[in-house]
């Protein structure tokens, strides 16, 4: 999370009590996978597909837009609307991934997984079971692969900038001098 | 045909035998100097059938000639989707042609970047709607004769009724070989495999080889029932003998703008090299196609044309990219280089002897004398078809990965075939080695006319479908 409420000491070590760094898989600073099955509440799933398709370009984009960490997230109900499949890739840990969420955006955790069996009742400011929530619906990931595992959000935008500057230099580079225009070019020849 | 080879998978060693069953100018060309393509509507099913039954008695097969002697003439015919079904096919081998061809040249416009100015609602003669049926292409030395055979067309749809004429696109070689931008043409053909003593080629032609041969596509890549290069057929409608010995040709007439490529090639050359003169503005154009004007490849002359390469079979078209992966001598974004990247792209995940294409097709319009840097606002360009089993893997595939685009070859996503391609506001060419390394403001030199899919039936199954058998 990029702005407003600093991570606190003690909601990270609520965090960092579950282990979870032992739990998901990480190959470098831009490259961390979270992956978790539930299951949706009976009754429920048809509701929690609808959120999800509704969701898209609204708060939900702007909120992980923000977030200024999140590569990739994918979030489906399947096996008939009866499971919910989160998964997400992210810069650094696990750890600093949910507390950042937990202290940020509550209400929106409570949003994604409202509608899960087990989803604690005082929703996600009860961090410890919040945490405990999200570990019963841990999904051990045996294979993971980053194509550019050190690169992180931030710096995948920086190079892409940087990429459109380049290419608007070279573009005022390779623009003919007015002083040579093909007439001018010619009388060179001549000359 | 041989009904016992309808039913398995046919390989190369089965087309010397199906020769007179599939239509000529697929495998080999034909090299006449003129060819009118002849676009009907069919409004009648029934007068259509009787029409095509007529027209199926002249088509011309790929059985070599006796003697090596060429026919005065030859014709060819090929069916859109529309046309099969006014011709009314049934509802289940209609529904079994692949969904791109289903979908039409129309259809498929938006993703082939046949938009704006080359968007089917510009299109000439009744294409860019569902209205152009049959396509019968008639080739000959002679005007007269071509004439001759127009008229016999025209005065069957007449007998018949039901039929009606859409369009006539006429198209020639010029003698010099050198089409409209002014770059020798039809110095490359593909190989199929199986056709070697019909048909020998030039090493090159086909796809590179471990031990540096080159090796023939397998024949499945442009003819329906045949074995492919993933080992495989092709997929194709049902019944068997509808398909088999078939193939789809994707028709294209092409506008070409050539006081605007003379005009940029003049300023890309002052951009790139400082100058216009004639020798940068030659080079630029090699960069532009990765061969110079002649036809010489860049990879065998880097520095300077060495024209008499072009005629040399053993140079012609044998060369690969692998010593050059930067492009320091062809650049990655080179004409020749998008639509054959030969190995270039070897160790990638793209198979590039699955996405090639034959082509078939002659310049129409006057030239536009040398010299002349503004539009006489005269039409021309060329009228040609594209010869491959899957359309959508083949023809519009390099369409949208390879012309449009330049991720392929490690180029920015924006960077676009030079000559070919769209030229949208972030088109470039990256030029490794040269003084000015980097060229932008690409023109659009190039404009869709008109163009349809066609479906183009062995001999048995174009009298089938005249005789509704499917």
């Amino acid at each position: 999370m990029s702005a407003g409420k600093a991570v606190t000491k003690e909601t990270l070590e609520v965090v960092k009590s579950f282990n979870l760094e032992g739990l998901f898989k990480t190959r470098g600073a831009g490259a961390s996978e979270v992956t978790l099955l539930h299951n949706i509440k009976e009754g429920k799933g048809a509701e929690q597909r609808e959120w999800l398709e509704a969701v898209i370009n609204t708060d939900w984009e702007l909120s992980l837009w923000g977030s200024e960490e999140i590569h990739f997230l994918r979030a489906c109900t399947i096996n008939n609307d009866t499971q919910f499949l989160f998964c997400s890739n992210f810069d650094g840990t696990p750890d600093t991934y949910l507390a950042d969420f937990l202290v940020h955006s509550p209400e929106f955790l409570d949003q994604v997984w409202g509608r899960c069996e087990g989803y604690p009742e005082g929703g996600a400011r009860d961090f410890k079971g919040f945490m405990e929530f999200i570990v019963s619906g841990y999904v051990p990931c045996q294979a993971f692969f980053a194509a550019y595992p050190d690169a992180t959000v931030k710096q995948v935008w920086r190079a892409l900038d940087w990429e459109k500057k380049t290419r608007d230099f070279q573009r005022e580079l390779a623009r003919p001098t007015p002083s040579r225009t093909l007439e001018e070019s010619s009388k060179q020849r001549a000359a | 045909m041989d009904a016992s080879v309808t039913d398995r998978t046919l390989t190369g060693e089965d087309i010397v035998g199906n020769l007179d069953e599939i239509q000529g100018n697929i495998i080999k060309p034909y090299t006449y100097a003129q060819q009118r393509g002849l676009f009907f509507r069919i409004d009648n099913g029934a007068a259509g059938r009787q029409w095509l039954d007529h027209v199926s008695a002249r088509v011309t097969p790929a059985t070599p000639w006796p003697d090596a002697k060429r026919p005065q003439s030859a014709m060819n015919v090929g069916i859109s989707f529309f046309g099969l079904r006014a011709l009314e096919l049934s509802a289940d081998a209609l529904s079994g042609f692949p969904g791109v061809f289903q979908a039409g040249a129309v259809g498929r416009a938006e993703r082939n970047g046949d938009v704006g100015e080359r968007s089917p609602d510009t299109w000439q003669d009744g294409f860019g709607s569902e209205g152009i049926h049959v396509a019968v292409f008639v080739f000959s030395d002679d005007v007269a004769l071509i004439d001759a055979e127009s008229d016999w067309l025209r005065e069957a749809a007449e007998r018949v009724g039901g039929v009606t004429e859409m369009a006539a696109h006429d198209g020639r070689g010029f003698e010099d070989g050198v089409e409209h931008f002014g770059y020798r043409d039809g110095l490359t053909d593909v190989p199929i495999e199986g056709t070697e003593e019909i048909y020998p080629q030039t090493p090159g032609a086909g796809t590179r080889q471990p031990d540096g041969t080159w090796a023939p596509l397998k024949p499945g890549e442009f003819l329906l029932g045949y074995e492919n290069e993933s080992g495989s057929e092709p997929p194709a409608p049902e019944p068997r003998e509808l398909a088999v010995n078939g193939t789809f040709i994707v028709y294209r007439k092409i506008y070409q703008d050539v006081a605007a490529f003379r005009r940029f090639l003049a300023q890309a050359a002052e951009c790139v090299y400082g100058s216009s003169n004639e020798d940068d503005q030659e080079r630029m154009a090699a960069k532009f196609m990765g061969r110079w004007r002649s036809g010489c490849p860049l990879m065998h002359a880097p520095d300077e044309d060495r024209p008499e390469l072009a005629d040399d079979p053993d140079k012609c078209n044998n060369f690969g990219y692998s010593d050059d992966p930067d492009g320091m001598i062809c650049p990655r974004g080179a004409h020749i280089r998008r639509m054959n990247p030969r190995d270039a792209l070897d160790g990638t995940a793209t198979v590039v002897r699955r996405h090639r294409l034959i082509r078939r097709g002659l310049e129409y319009g006057p030239k536009l004398p040398d010299g002349v840097l503004e539009d006489d606002g005269r039409d021309r360009g060329i009228a040609s078809y594209l010869v491959c089993a899957n359309i959508k893997d083949q023809f519009e595939f390099v369409w949208q990965e390879w012309v449009n685009k330049g991720d392929f070859a490690g180029l920015p996503m924006g960077e676009q075939d030079p000559i070919i391609g769209p030229a949208s506001a972030e088109g470039q060419m990256t030029l490794p080695g040269e003084p000015m390394p980097f060229l932008f403001d690409f023109k659009r030199f190039i404009t869709t006319r008109c163009g349809e899919y066609f479906f183009m039936p062995s001999l048995t199954a174009l009298k089938g479908i005249a005789a509704q058998k499917y």
